[in-house]
């Protein structure tokens, strides 16, 4: 089975293409083929990783050789170990439910086919990322998942915000790959080869210092910050929610933005080899969770709701590696992609039954969605880190990682984040599900979706249910095959009771959940008010921290100033001095040319014909058709010939 | 005292007359007469460089026995062509005989 | 002697300058005819006794006979009331005696190695060109029989009546 993996990534491109250009001719427009090839790359992934479960130093690794600099070869290959059978399963489980939930959700689309080719396509990006076995391939499969995330993005580009959108993410991440493609090409100078495994080799050999290391890592990590939307490159994650809420669910929550931490987790020994550039990673990824969780408090679209804390928990995970967590970060990355999934599938659900985005004016839909209540109940919980659901697990891993570290405030601050992560989780789920519907029109016309949407959600919300009992010794155990050293502090700061990580994340997850509920439902406090006490911090959150206005102006702008001053350089100087004066010179030249042409050149030309004329027609005189002419001609000539020949002088012959 | 050189200077004579019926006739048969006497002077050139420089040889008379039957075949021939000739444009004239140019 | 030869020059070339000069081409060949039995008068004199029998055998003989043929099919009224010179007879004359001119210079100018000449010796020579032409000049006799036949076939050919659809 192992050995047919090139398979996964080869079926979901065939599917792709099939769907693209026959799939009007295919049922359901090809929706069931893309989802029966899905199907059996699940089968096919859920097997290697059941192998890999049993066995977690299995590595298979196949390639062909691809291209060679010189001594220096890359390979096309597939590299199969425990993070990529973690990663695989992922991808495919949720790809899958997506395919399923879009049949419903998509069904009066008028691009229908071209939706799923699309999303095949994506799903075909992503598996050669994630089975790619050298950086290069990677990089390929990372701007292939660019591209699709950005057609997917902007999949509605009749509206303005959503193809605006679609090059926004475009671009901002291409900002980041610039960095990723950057330390690629400092790898492959500076150690000749792109497979992980020869990079990892040559590196523990010594080959390059621990700065440069680090510095490697952190071009890198630029990449994984544009993908995983990190501040500051965070700006597109918001925006992109302008696509089909599948595609949220699939891309922009669960596996594309994942790649990021999946290729810090692929790169983690270069990581290790400068540890400073693990610190810098730590502190972004607080940074970020901070950030995107305190913006998430007052976003009123329930898909920005969901995006900022899409945000927040990316950046989680990259704390989580950057305190080398590289295990429970994965192990988040996981548990998330189930239960942020859920979230987005049963707010696509629901958008799906209100035709609208804002939470102000949803409510009450607990009593006409019951499925959809009960699924976005088990995600709630998940993402706030209650047990036994998955979220708590994986979270609990990621404090616990931090602590080892030693860093107390970083701990204390991914603790508050989780308080935050509840607070807003419980705030949405209030206001859509629980609270008072506050427009009856709205209220009256919601339904429930139907059955190909309901089931993945059922589904995932069984897997975020039990995702965290499942899988929580099992991913260490996968990625244990890489054997990495453990940070040399993170053992040994072992000094407090197991129970106190767990009990603390608990509690803030609880006072959380609590104080919503406070605001939010009993309304002690008035959710206005306290917006009203602290007006300024509540506009700059509104504002999401001004950072697209700090674009703006400080990048867009200027670069803008800038065009415009050089278009006008152009025009003024190089048009009108350059162009326009060669043109100028050339006319005023190819005029001296033309009257030297009419009047020299032309009348040579015309004298020579004259000549020949006037020559012919003394030369014509000759050509008299008579033979005796001719004849007369040719004895004239012989009589001369003779006469030169035999030197007669006729004048002394007259003598 | 009848030298080689009365013989050539007669047969160079004989050929400017020859030449000079080329030259002027309009008659088709009348140049070929002329050419008859242009054969006729080398003929006599033959002869008598034979029988003035090698009296023992005969080869010089041979040649003119070649050169005449070249004569009598070119006489049958022309004479048969001015007689197609004359009986497809009805005139023996060479300059109206100009189907040929343009 | 030189007598002889002088008699028989001055009618040659009398009867040549007729052949060219007459308005009647019929006339023209009668004198022709005169000019070819001076020219074998020639050959006689200069000990060609086979060859003179030749001479007036083949021209006298046979080309003057077909020569009169060929004029006595075309039209002989025509050829009397118009001109039988063409409009350069001028320059053809200055030429004409112009090369007559040169030639004569450069054979004053030459000089010729003449065996002494016997005297009033004749031998024929019949029997020695029978045996050039069927011993050393084999060859040549065989190839001028095939012109001769070649010039046969051809002579019928072009005097055959053409047909209309060729």
């Amino acid at each position: 089975m192992i050995e047919h993996s090139y398979l996964i990534v080869l079926l979901p491109l065939l599917s792709a293409l099939t769907i693209f250009f026959f799939g009007r001719y295919l049922p359901l427009k090809g929706a069931v083929l893309g989802i029966c090839t899905l199907g059996i790359t699940l089968i096919h992934s859920l097997g290697i990783f059941s192998m890999l479960l049993q066995n977690p130093s299995y590595i298979t690794e196949i390639s062909i050789p691809w291209f060679r600099f010189g001594i220096h070869q890359t390979e096309f290959g597939f590299l199969i170990d425990g993070l990529t059978a973690l990663m695989l399963v992922v991808v495919t489980s949720v790809s899958f439910l997506v395919h399923v939930y879009s049949l419903g959700y998509m069904q009066d689309d008028p691009r229908f086919k071209r939706y799923y080719a699309y999303l095949s396509f994506f799903t075909f990006a992503m598996l050669l990322l994630v089975v790619a076995n050298n950086f290069l391939q990677m990089f390929i499969g990372w701007e292939l998942v660019g591209l699709a995330s950005y057609l997917l993005i902007g999949f509605w580009f009749e509206k303005t915000s959503a193809s605006n959108a679609g090059r926004k993410a475009f671009i901002t991440t291409k900002v980041g790959d610039i960095g990723f493609f950057l330390g690629i090409l400092s790898l492959f100078s500076l150690l000749g080869t792109l497979n992980f495994a020869q990079v990892q080799g040559r590196i523990e050999e010594g080959l390059i210092s621990a700065n440069t290391a680090g510095i490697i890592a952190l071009l890198l990590f630029c990449g994984a910050m544009g993908k995983s939307a990190q501040v500051p490159l965070h700006i597109w994650l918001p925006d992109a929610m302008e696509g089909p809420t599948p595609v949220s669910a699939l891309i922009h929550a669960a596996t594309m933005v994942a790649a990021g931490v999946y290729m810090v987790a692929r790169s983690y020994f270069l990581f290790q080899h400068g540890p400073f550039s693990l610190e810098i990673i730590a502190w972004v990824g607080m940074l970020t969770a901070f950030l995107a969780a305190t913006m998430a408090l007052v976003a009123t679209d329930i898909k920005r709701v969901l995006a900022f804390s899409t945000v927040s928990q990316l950046g989680y995970m990259i704390l989580s590696m950057g305190v080398g967590g590289r295990a429970e970060g994965m192990f988040h990355l996981t548990t998330h992609a189930f239960f942020k999934a859920l979230l987005f599938l049963g707010a696509g659900s629901v958008i799906h039954a209100t035709h609208t985005n804002n939470i102000e004016e949803m409510g009450g839909l607990s009593k006409k969605m019951k499925l959809t209540f009960i699924a976005f109940t088990s995600a709630w919980l998940a993402i706030s880190g209650i047990w036994p659901f998955a979220g708590f697990f994986s979270k609990d891993g990621i404090l616990e990682a931090t602590l080892n570290s030693g860093n107390s405030f970083l701990f204390w601050c991914a603790t508050f984040v989780a308080f935050l992560t509840a607070f807003y989780m419980t705030r949405l789920y209030l206001l859509v599900f629980i609270a008072e519907p506050k427009d009856k029109e709205i209220y009256n016309h919601a339904h429930e979706s139907p059955k190909s949407m309901t089931i993945p959600l059922l589904v995932l919300a069984l897997l975020s249910l039990v995702a965290g009992f499942l899988l929580e010794h099992s991913v260490p155990l996968l990625l244990s095959s890489q054997a990495l050293p453990l940070n040399a502090h993170a053992s040994s700061a072992h000094t407090y009771p197991h129970w106190l990580v767990p009990a603390i994340s608990s509690a803030a997850a609880l006072l959380g959940i609590f104080l919503s509920y406070l605001i939010y439902w009993l309304k002690a406090v008035s959710a206005e008010k306290i917006a009203s006490t602290f007006s300024w911090p509540y506009r700059l959150l509104l504002k999401k921290y001004n950072f697209d206005e700090f674009y703006i102006y400080c990048i867009i702008k200027p670069a803008d100033w800038l065009a415009q001053k050089l278009a006008l350089f152009d025009t003024h100087i190089f048009d009108q001095l350059g162009v326009d004066g060669i043109g100028f010179l050339t006319v005023k030249l190819s005029q001296i040319q033309d009257w030297f042409d009419q009047n020299i050149i032309d009348n040579l030309v015309d004298i020579w014909g004259k000549l020949s004329l006037l020559g012919s027609s003394i030369l014509r005189k000759f050509q008299t058709g008579l033979v005796q002419n001719y004849i007369l001609f040719i004895l004239f000539g012989f009589g001369l010939l003779m006469v030169w020949q035999l030197k007669i002088n006729f004048i002394e012959l007259l003598r | 005292m009848v030298s080689l050189h009365h013989y050539l200077v007669l047969s160079a004579i004989l050929l400017i007359i020859g030449i000079y019926g080329v030259l002027t006739r309009r008659n088709i048969i009348g140049i070929l007469m002329s050419i008859e006497i242009i054969f006729n002077a080398t003929n006599i050139n033959l002869v008598a460089f034979n029988h003035y420089c090698y009296p023992r040889a005969i080869w010089g008379q041979g040649f003119a026995i070649f050169v005449i039957t070249l004569a009598a075949a070119e006489a049958v021939v022309g004479l048969s062509l001015v007689l197609a000739i004359y009986r497809n444009l009805k005139t023996l004239y060479v300059e109206r005989i100009n189907i040929l140019k343009g | 002697m030189d007598l002889v030869f002088y008699l028989i020059a001055l009618l040659l070339l009398f009867s040549s300058v007729m052949v060219v000069t007459q308005k009647s081409v019929f006339t023209s060949a009668l004198y022709l005819a005169v000019a070819l039995s001076m020219v074998a008068a020639l050959f006689v004199l200069l000990n060609a006794d086979f060859l003179a029998a030749v001479q007036i055998l083949l021209y006298v003989g046979g080309i003057l006979v077909l020569l009169a043929f060929a004029v006595m099919l075309s039209s002989v009224e025509q050829a009397k009331r118009e001109t039988q010179v063409n409009e350069q007879w001028l320059p053809s004359l200055i030429i004409s005696f112009g090369i007559l001119l040169v030639l004569l210079v450069s054979l004053k100018r030459s000089l010729f190695l003449e065996a002494g000449v016997q005297k009033n010796h004749f031998y024929p020579t019949t029997e020695k060109i029978g045996h050039l032409l069927l011993g050393e000049l084999a060859l040549p006799f065989e190839v001028v029989s095939l012109v001769l036949l070649a010039s046969l076939v051809g002579a019928i050919l072009f005097s055959k009546k053409e047909k209309i659809d060729g």
